[in-house]
């Protein structure tokens, strides 16, 4: 999903940043996540896991992109992924 | 005198001393539908049942009835509910699900001519079969069966004791005639009534299994709200309560239900004999048709026959052993039942061929005339 | 960063059975959803946990409880409402929810969907809408939209669906809620509004079954169907219920359709009964202190008198006249007062006035057992249509007394003594001719032996409304007298 504006003083606001866990045996590959993300920040895997699902994976250079806006919590229906706050 | 259990010499319908022996024996929740003969108990039960603080709700329709009385006991309730033929057999899904999950409750059916609406304000004793098998798949259950005003208070008691300590639905099998006729109940001070609680887990919630049984074969019941988190379901199940659908689990779970009942019948089993010692002719019968046949017994023991009765008290599970050793030493067993044949089969099935096994049947309507059973017992005797 | 192990914990496993996952819900499945949004709810309210309770019926949504580490119930299909109405009752602390299905809540269920929410119990719904029976393949069901395919409607469904939240509306429950499986932090707050709110709750979210129904209505993904549901919901802010329906090709209206105040199931039952049974709280579980009542209890009665037979006595007259009543007051000065046995049945007509009744009584001092009997020893009449009726019992030895005033007894065979009174003008003249059976019950007593004068009177105050104890006895005495009168007269 693409944000339809930018504000301008977007780098006025300290953005948090998010801590992703996976757990790839419980992923069905329904890609909730990744379609919803507001940045973007994830794609499938290559490999499979046991059942023959690919399960998400953070994008090669978008680990600093979360910011924890715990959608992908939120909508996994099989709680294979969750979101912590990445204290500095 | 405490409002729950009314001390004293009363005069009573059967019904409404069934009201009174089931609140004596802690029953603060009703759910049930208006359906005749049975309406007397729900109609006292919604006035005295608020009047300990319980509760009675109508609900809408005898599904709803059967589930509701089922969750009431899952909330620590001692539920009951009242019916009849047609609504009995809208009870019997869920009969099957506290049979499965073990749900303690009493379910109380006030017998009617049937089938279908047949006969709404007159007896019938044709349900029996039913009891025992009217759910679908393997299940036992406990039946008992009053023959007096006085009984139906005594037995109420009977049926949420066993409920609890077997952990299995009991049916009260009353019949029309029994529950509309008024006789003297008395009723005993609150601290001769035995009342059985239920058996509360002794482990905590870390490593107690729902559904694991000790010897007796009945697992201790942890209800909702007590922090054990039970997880209970009709699918089949594994000790942890968890559904487990397969054949391994089914036989371990399905044969436990079944034993439990069938190797504790000795614990279960209650019987009254009546001129029993030296009879050479026994009547077998139950309910309102027990006290004809008693008549009939008085009749031909002063014609000179030797007969005698065997009334009934669990008319499931049935007892096999006590039939079968009779047949052995009787010339006849006569089963005497307001119906075609139920009860009936039973006796013939244990009697194992070792003596005539006649039947005095009766479509409905009325009792038996106790002439008509002599002359079956003038005729079995020759 | 690089996937980690299952070693950490998900922060909501918690109160997942983790032992039992994955789950059996399929990949996009909408269930899964609302299970992670009624987690964080759950985790966010500050309910002890133990004092919370899931039930449901059979279905895919069904299976949610089975899943969750807390008190569940996964009853038959349709019944998982009737059973949590029992549990609630029964343990008014308990927070009840119900997870279910649309085909297990609105078809099987509907009956007592409808009615918990008449009722108001206290329960929170969440019903799960995927427009089929899943579990079962894919049937059509009662909130399939109109023209949608399933298994069982391969031509296009052409039965309207319901709209569940007009339903939930018109039956009265407080508070009704949808939302989609898009929508998860909308569900979780929904969910969390519920549990601030006493009575019926319902949240109706819609989810995707993409397998079953997805598939065969050319959305074969969850992630086409969510994105179906994003397109076409509109959230309204305070949306009229009965234009909330779903169709095909319109709008699914979302939002908080019901929020209304109106007392719970035990509220109204407090308000209604307390103060006539002084007691307040009222659970099934029997956790409420009992008051005592002041009543002397009489285990053993004062005097027993001595009866030289059994006696059987039938009772006979038109419906309304009292004849059952007659027969309790008899009944219960024998048993209670007398010491002695009685057995009292009745017949009823279908008709409740006008129509012929009668009862029969038998007096002993040891128990009976049958019954019923051929040969009346008193035959007590009230109206001619019953003397017509039961004039054939009559036989030698047997005692016949009728009301004179409406009974002409003709024709009596020999042996029979027949005593007459005439109830009806003698309970007129005290005002009210509804005592007339009262009157007949002194002149039984004076005229027969078997319940002794203490206990009649003692008998009929205990059977009478209140207040009007002295006119009743008024009227008994005057039938004794006349009785006694008659007595020493034969």
């Amino acid at each position: 999903m693409k944000l339809a504006r930018k504000p301008l003083n977007l780098e006025k606001f300290k953005v948090p940043r998010g801590k992703i866990t996976i757990f790839p045996e419980r992923c069905k590959g329904c890609s909730l996540c990744i379609e919803y993300c507001p940045n973007e920040v994830l794609e499938f895997s290559e490999d499979f896991n046991e059942k023959g699902y690919h399960y998400p994976v953070i994008k090669p250079g978008k680990e600093k992109e979360c910011i924890f806006c715990q959608f992908c919590q939120g909508v996994c229906p099989d709680f294979a992924i969750f979101v912590e706050k990445w204290e500095e | 005198m405490s409002r729950d259990v009314l001390t004293g010499i009363h005069f009573l319908s059967g019904n409404y001393a069934c009201v009174e022996g089931a609140i004596a024996a802690g029953c603060r929740f009703y759910a049930g539908y208006p359906i005749t003969p049975s309406n007397e108990i729900a109609e006292r039960m919604s006035a005295r049942l608020p009047q300990v603080g319980g509760i009675y709700i109508q609900m809408e329709d005898e599904l709803g009835s059967m589930a509701a009385i089922l969750g009431a006991s899952w909330g620590g309730a001692k539920s009951m509910t009242a019916t009849s033929g047609p609504g009995f057999s809208l009870m019997q899904e869920n009969i099957g699900l506290g049979a499965m999950t073990e749900t303690p409750c009493v379910v109380v059916n006030v017998m009617r001519g049937g089938p279908s609406t047949g006969l709404p304000t007159l007896v019938g004793q044709a349900d029996v079969m039913q009891a025992r098998w009217g759910s679908h798949g393997d299940y036992e259950i406990i039946a008992i069966s009053p023959s007096s005003p006085q009984e139906c208070f005594s037995f109420m008691i009977k049926a949420f004791n066993l409920a609890e300590i077997w952990r299995v639905p009991v049916i009260v099998l009353m019949d029309e005639v029994v529950g509309h006729m008024w006789e003297k109940v008395v009723i005993p001070k609150k601290e001769e009534i035995k009342l059985v609680p239920r058996r509360t887990p002794t482990k905590p919630p870390e490593i107690f299994k729902p559904y694991k049984a000790g010897k007796d074969l009945v697992p201790e019941m942890a209800i909702a709200g007590t922090g054990y988190r039970v997880h209970v379901t009709g699918l089949t199940h594994d000790e942890r309560g968890y559904p487990a659908t397969n054949p391994e689990a089914q036989a371990k779970l399905v044969k436990r239900l079944v034993e439990k009942i069938r190797k504790n019948v000795k614990k279960i089993v209650e019987y009254e004999e009546y001129k029993m010692k030296d009879a050479e002719v026994v009547l077998v019968s139950y309910g309102i048709s027990a006290r004809l046949s008693r008549q009939a017994v008085d009749w031909a023991r002063e014609k000179g026959i030797k007969a005698g009765l065997l009334k009934l008290i669990t008319v499931w599970p049935f007892p096999e052993e006590e039939i079968n050793k009779l047949s052995k030493k009787v010339k006849a067993l006569i089963t005497v039942e307001i119906n075609f044949g139920q009860i009936f089969f039973e006796v013939e099935r244990c009697a194992k061929g070792n003596c005539p096994c006649l039947l005095v049947s009766h479509a409905g309507g009325t009792t038996h005339d106790p002439n008509d059973i002599l002359s079956v017992i003038e005729e079995a005797i020759k | 960063m690089r996937p980690l192990e299952k070693k950490q914990m998900h922060p909501l496993e918690v109160l997942i059975r983790t032992e039992r996952m994955p789950h059996i819900f399929c990949p996009g499945c909408g269930i899964g959803t609302v299970l992670t949004s009624f987690v964080e709810a759950l985790l966010e309210s500050e309910l002890d946990l133990d004092k919370v309770a899931v039930c449901s019926g059979i279905g895919c949504s069904s299976r949610v409880p089975g899943y969750l580490k807390l008190d569940g119930f996964h009853t038959t299909h349709g019944r998982s409402i009737a059973f949590a109405t029992g549990l609630k009752l029964a343990n008014p602390d308990l927070t009840v929810f119900i997870f279910a299905g649309d085909g297990d809540l609105v078809a099987i269920g509907g009956n007592h969907l409808i009615h918990a929410a008449r009722r108001n119990i206290d329960m929170k719904v969440i019903c799960i809408n995927n427009f089929n029976y899943g579990m079962t393949g894919g049937q059509v069901g009662p909130t399939t939209p109109l023209k949608a395919k399933s298994t069982t409607s391969v031509y296009g469904n052409f039965e309207e669906p319901f709209n569940l939240v007009h339903l939930m509306w018109a039956c009265g429950a407080v508070y009704v809620a949808r939302w989609t499986s898009a929508h998860p932090h909308y569900i979780k707050r929904s969910i969390l509004e519920a549990l601030e709110k006493p009575g019926f709750c319902f949240i109706e979210v819609i989810t995707p079954c993409p397998t079953n129904w997805g598939r065969r209505n050319k959305m074969r993904t969850g992630i086409d169907m969510t994105k179906f549901f994003l397109e076409r919901t509109v959230i309204k802010l305070h949306p009229d219920p009965s234009e909330a329906q779903i169709e095909m090709g319109n709008p699914i209206v979302c939002g908080v359709f019901v929020d209304r105040e109106r007392p719970d199931f035990i509220s109204a039952m407090k308000e209604q009964v307390a103060d006539k049974v002084k007691i307040y709280e009222f659970r099934g579980d029997g956790r409420v202190e009992i008051p005592q009542v002041p009543k002397k209890s009489v285990l053993t009665p004062s005097t027993k008198k001595k009866l030289k037979d059994i006696y059987k006595i039938k009772i006979a007259g038109l419906g309304g006249q009292g004849m059952g009543l007659l027969g309790l007051i008899i009944g219960r000065a024998a048993t209670i007062f007398d010491g002695n046995e009685a057995l009292y049945t009745q017949e009823y007509g279908p008709e409740a006035r006008g129509g012929a009744s009668s009862s029969a009584i038998i007096i002993s001092e040891k128990k009976v057992d049958v019954p019923y009997f051929a040969k009346p020893d008193v035959l007590i009449i009230m109206a001619q249509a019953a003397f017509r009726k039961y004039k054939k019992l009559l036989h030698p030895g047997c005692i016949l007394i009728i009301n004179s005033d409406l009974v002409k007894a003709k024709d009596i065979p020999e042996g029979i003594k027949v005593y007459g009174i005439p109830a009806s003008r003698i309970a007129e003249k005290l005002g009210r001719s509804i005592v007339a059976n009262i009157v007949i019950l002194g002149f039984f007593t004076a005229i027969t032996d078997i319940i002794s004068l203490e206990a009649a009177k003692e008998a009929l105050k205990m059977s009478i409304p209140k207040g009007t104890e002295e006119f009743n006895l008024k009227a008994f005495e005057k039938g004794y007298e006349y009785g006694k009168g008659k007595k020493t007269n034969t």
